[in-house]
């Protein structure tokens, strides 16, 4: 199978669903000559024309809000919003009119729209510009969360958040643009709602989201040098989470760390460690555990940044000790 | 004869030292020059040797505790039993650790699955409250449905929390305990005998009524259980489980014996249990024998009731068999006369 | 146009505005009376401007509204019934009672809703004409916004793409004079039409307490949106009677009962418009009197209808969070 990079994955994605619906356009800042900063929609705007590759000024929550407006008249628009740390500027919009617009109408109203973004730090971009918010719009019900981990899950999570009635955000890691990927050229669309076992294992799970699917596959073949047989699972939405797969896995294995490179305080990782909790107590052997970011602002400095995400070497460190049934915290 | 163990001073300016674990457990015996304690010192371990043969008696000094210079932690008896009665010393604090001493490890935590053997210690070491076991909750949940008993796993010295690894372990335990539930005495037990007799003619028409009017036929033992768990409870205050093993001599030859769980709360129709579960105390029913009494060869510790008849005056011949760490002399007194008391007015005791 | 059809577009106009006043004094007696829970607020007194403008719109075009929204949600086109019935949180209501005073919606009529958010609608009234253009529908989206949403950095940001983009977008400033509890002169600097003027926006201030005036003008600057030649600004001039929401009772610290009996004397769109119609000869006083009475008694019997209604089941709590989806459409080659 030909393999392309998850910018590719993206943009043939929109491409395809531009083609199949008239209603869709995508709305942002530099979308179309300059195809945005990462060169995510390069292209489109010969085939699509500026009136569905729409540049907007810097105004996010202006063109958030027309968007808005538009899904609830029969558009389907993709917001491009170019970081995601610039979520801040468009909660309104995102979770006072999107999010809540469907449930205050009664049924009567909703918003199709897909709001893609990005996440993850260690590109030297400082505490603005590498947040993981992930966890910020998970918590509005109303909002649909997917969390691509390969070019194959950005185009499959892509089709389908495009053909949803509801808005979606749609988080990319932004290290991951030219990471390549088998993507088969016929068409597929892949559910959201249905996580993805990406290796099998019976000592421990390790849920990962996004690039810390990566983490945690790296971190298993560690454990698989210590004899350790760790299961990953990839959610790839977090809004729907599939509880079916976590919980399945994690009453085999017995034991769980959730790996999200959102801050680890009040996130996603303690949001499903909590269900798993909840639903799977009586088949724990160990305490789920969570990885998120350190609760601090991301660091510009190499040396620091670094220091603040899961990586592949702790979260194996974490899971030996799982599994050997150590003590983590005083009784 | 006792020699104290100090907290050296092993360096130039030193004025405490951290205990990090003694090498010995109380009890144990000790020979002069052999490693008993490690301490640390400017970052660094060593070995403190004993000066003195004999056995580890009281310590007044955990692993982790920082102890000036000098300071006594423990000592040195030159016999065991002293040591053991020294154990609890209560001018010398207790270790503020209970248990087997954790001590920490040395290496990185290991990532090998745990083995059945009893695990020296974790990292950050185990601080158990009272009585609560730490365990998994699926082990937990797992153990529940086996019937198995993690106290087992404690009282076997391996270290907590318990995962379903030490499944294993605590199975065998269960199996090789369920064994020996008749277990031996201790060697430092002393056992006493108390006697008595108790009209017999008030069981008896108690029986001849249920089973004239409920068509019960309840053999005598039934209520010898009954009584004997009463028994129990009223004169030892116990609340627990109380299983009371029933072994009746049947002409020459014990039956098999049956078991009755707690039978003061249940019902007299209730059918033994078949459960190894361990006595609490044996039950010799020697009335449908020519003995009057007997005091066998056994291995169990707990207290043994007998009960035989003298057919002819109309009575029941009781004994009391007690060993000192499960019965006071005044308990057993307590018992026996209570036992005795339900069975000259059985209705009465029925209630 | 010829005289009898002005007559009744005139008619209606005044009939409409009366229902908006009975509408606004029921929901006011309701809360008053406990009747009616959560809070809500008045638009008794600027009848003239939702009337005026809506009268101007099909029901196609869209229209996006605002915490004070009953006028706009009845001058597009609403039932009592379904309105009260949603003010009461009742089944029948438009939103099934999950909207409620503040973010009725009536999408059948356009209206995209009310909303809470002081200016939060501006940017989907945008994005609606839009839509219109894209669509081709020939629609234009009017957007009620109040004198203290033009303080709102939103509003700038679309202004700025609507002017752009020359979209079929109207944005209706209902100067009601209060910024909830504050003169509008001590939150607005300089002139509010000149703002979007500077992006090169056509804009127009004018009496809105003048049905017939706010008509006229919005039938033009709509007719022109539609032939892309938006997008249009007006600046309504207008008074709330009540204060901010209903509960805002002792409100002479920010405003005299004597400025509020002047308005509601001299300058009450209802009273000065029926006057208007009498004396030229359009419609005797009794038929208004009439057309009052009849108003009131549906007003009323909605009420009653309300009050009476069902209140949604509990099973519903948790519909409409999430739209269905076509699972076909989710399937390759859907």
């Amino acid at each position: 199978m030909r393999e392309i990079t998850l910018s590719k994955a993206v943009n043939e994605a929109i491409a395809e669903e531009m083609r199949r619906d008239p209603t869709v356009f995508v709305i942002g800042e530099d979308v179309a000559e300059a195809g945005t900063p990462f060169k995510v929609l390069s292209g489109l705007v010969e085939e699509f024309g500026t009136d569905r590759i729409v540049d907007t000024p810097i105004a996010e929550p202006g063109f958030m809000g027309i968007a808005v407006g538009a899904a609830m008249t029969g558009m389907r628009p993709i917001v491009d919003l170019m970081f995601g740390d610039f979520l801040f500027l468009v909660m309104d919009q995102l979770c006072n009119q999107a999010a809540k617009t469907h449930y205050m109408s009664g049924g009567k109203l909703s918003v199709p729209l897909v709001l893609r973004t990005n996440m993850g730090a260690t590109r030297r971009s400082a505490a603005q510009h590498s947040q993981s918010l992930h966890a910020l719009v998970a918590h509005i019900p109303g909002l649909m969360v997917a969390m691509p981990s390969s070019a194959y899950e950005a185009k499959g999570l892509m089709k389908t958040a495009i053909r949803e009635n509801n808005p979606v955000v749609i988080f990319e890691d932004k290290l991951m643009y030219q990471d390549k990927a088998p993507v088969p050229e016929e068409e597929y669309l892949i559910p959201f709602g249905q996580a993805n076992v990406k290796r099998e294992g019976t000592d421990i799970t390790l849920i990962g989201t996004s690039s810390m699917v990566q983490v945690a596959e790296k971190a298993a073949e560690i454990l698989a040098g210590q004899g350790i047989s760790a299961e990953v699972i990839d959610p790839r939405t977090i809004v729907p989470l599939d509880e079916a797969t976590l919980l399945a896995s994690v009453k085999k294995t017995s034991r769980a760390i959730v790996i999200d490179e959102g801050h680890q305080g009040y996130g996603i990782t303690g949001e499903i460690a909590a269900r798993l909790n909840e639903k799977a107590f009586y088949h724990l052997d160990a305490p789920v555990c969570r990885m998120g970011a350190m609760d601090v602002p991301v660091p510009f400095s190499p040396a620091l940044e670094d220091l603040t995400v899961p990586t592949p070497e702790r979260v194996a460190a974490l899971a030996a000790r799982l599994v050997a049934g150590e003590m983590l915290h005083d009784a | 004869m006792t020699h104290e163990v100090i907290m050296p001073a092993l360096g130039m300016a030193q004025e405490t030292g951290v205990l990090v674990r003694w090498l010995k457990e109380p009890g144990d015996p000790v020979v002069k020059g052999e490693p008993l304690i490690e301490v640390e010192t400017d970052k660094a371990v060593q070995e403190v040797e004993a000066q003195a043969d004999g056995f580890l008696g009281s310590v007044s000094a955990a692993a982790g505790d920082e102890v000036p210079v000098g300071q006594v932690i423990g000592k040195i008896y030159v016999d065991a039993s002293a040591a053991a009665s020294r154990e609890r010393d209560e001018t010398v604090p207790e270790p503020s650790r209970s248990g087997p001493e954790p001590a920490p490890s040395p290496e990185p935590a290991s990532t090998a699955p745990k083995t059945e053997a009893p695990q020296a210690s974790n990292s950050l070491g185990v601080k158990t409250h009272s009585g609560r076991v730490l365990a998994s909750p699926k082990v937990r949940r797992l153990a529940a449905e086996e019937g198995l008993d993690l106290e087992l796993l404690v009282q076997a010295g391996y270290s907590q929390p318990f995962h379903v690894s030490d499944l294993t372990a605590l199975r065998s335990i269960a199996t090789e305990t369920a064994a020996q539930s008749i277990a031996p005495a201790s060697a430092g037990a002393r056992r006493g005998r108390l006697d008595a007799v108790c009209d017999a003619r008030n069981l008896a028409t108690l029986r001849e009524q249920f089973s004239s009017q409920a068509k019960l036929d309840l053999p005598p033992g039934v209520f010898f259980a009954r009584f004997a768990a009463q028994a129990l409870r009223a004169s030892m205050d116990r609340t627990d489980e109380l299983v009371i093993r029933l072994e009746k001599l049947e002409g020459a030859k014990f039956a098999q014996p049956t078991l009755y769980i707690d039978p003061d709360q249940s019902r007299l129709t209730t059918d033994p249990t078949e459960s190894e579960a361990e006595a609490t105390l044996i039950l010799r029913d020697l009335t449908d024998s020519a003995l009057s009494g007997v005091m066998l060869i056994d291995d169990f510790s707990g207290p043994i009731l007998t009960v035989a008849r003298d057919e002819g005056r109309g009575l029941f011949i009781l004994g009391l068999d007690y060993g000192t760490e499960h019965l006071t002399n005044d308990a057993a007194i307590a018992v026996l006369t209570y036992f005795a008391g339900a069975l000259a007015d059985p209705l009465v005791h029925l209630a | 146009m010829t005289q009898p059809s002005n007559t009744e577009s005139y008619l209606r106009m005044y009939t409409q505005m009366v229902r908006i006043r009975a509408f606004e004094d029921q929901a006011n007696q309701l809360y008053l009376s406990a009747k009616m829970p959560g809070l809500t607020h008045m638009y008794s007194g600027q009848e003239a401007v939702a009337v005026g403008i809506c009268e101007a719109l099909t029901s196609d075009d869209k229209i996006t509204s605002t915490h004070r929204g009953h006028g706009h949600c009845v001058a597009k086109g609403a039932e009592f019934k379904q309105m009260f019935c949603e003010l009461l949180g009742k089944e029948e209501g438009y939103c099934r009672g999950k909207g409620g005073s503040m973010h009725i919606a009536d999408q059948s009529n356009g209206n995209l809703g009310a909303n809470a958010i002081v200016g939060g609608s501006m940017g989907i009234a945008t994005g609606a004409a839009m839509s219109a253009r894209a669509r081709g529908s020939g629609e234009v989206a009017v957007c009620f916004f109040g004198d203290g949403a033009t303080a709102q950095g939103l509003m700038y940001e679309v202004m700025n793409m609507a002017a752009l983009w020359k979209l079929p977008v109207i944005y209706a400033c209902e100067n009601n004079g209060y910024s909830e509890y504050t003169r509008t002169d001590e939150i607005a600097a300089g002139s509010i039409v000149a703002r979007a003027e500077a992006f090169g926006i056509e804009a127009h201030q004018v009496d809105g307490q003048d049905v017939l005036a706010v008509n006229e003008l919005s039938q033009k600057l709509i007719a022109r949106a539609r032939k892309g030649e938006g997008p249009f600004f007006i600046e309504l001039m207008t008074y709330r009677y009540h204060g901010h929401h209903v509960g805002d009772i002792n409100r002479e610290y920010y405003r005299t009962k004597d400025e509020e009996s002047d308005w509601k004397s001299n300058r009450d769109p209802i009273t000065n418009f029926g006057r208007w119609l009498t004396e030229q000869g359009l419609v005797a006083p009794e038929d208004l009197a009439a057309i009052d009475a009849d108003v009131y008694k549906d007003a009323e019997d909605a009420v009653a209808y309300a009050l009476a209604a069902a209140y949604p089941d509990g099973s519903e709590v948790d519909m409409h969070v999430y739209a269905p989806t076509d699972p076909a459409t989710l399937r390759v080659g859907g």
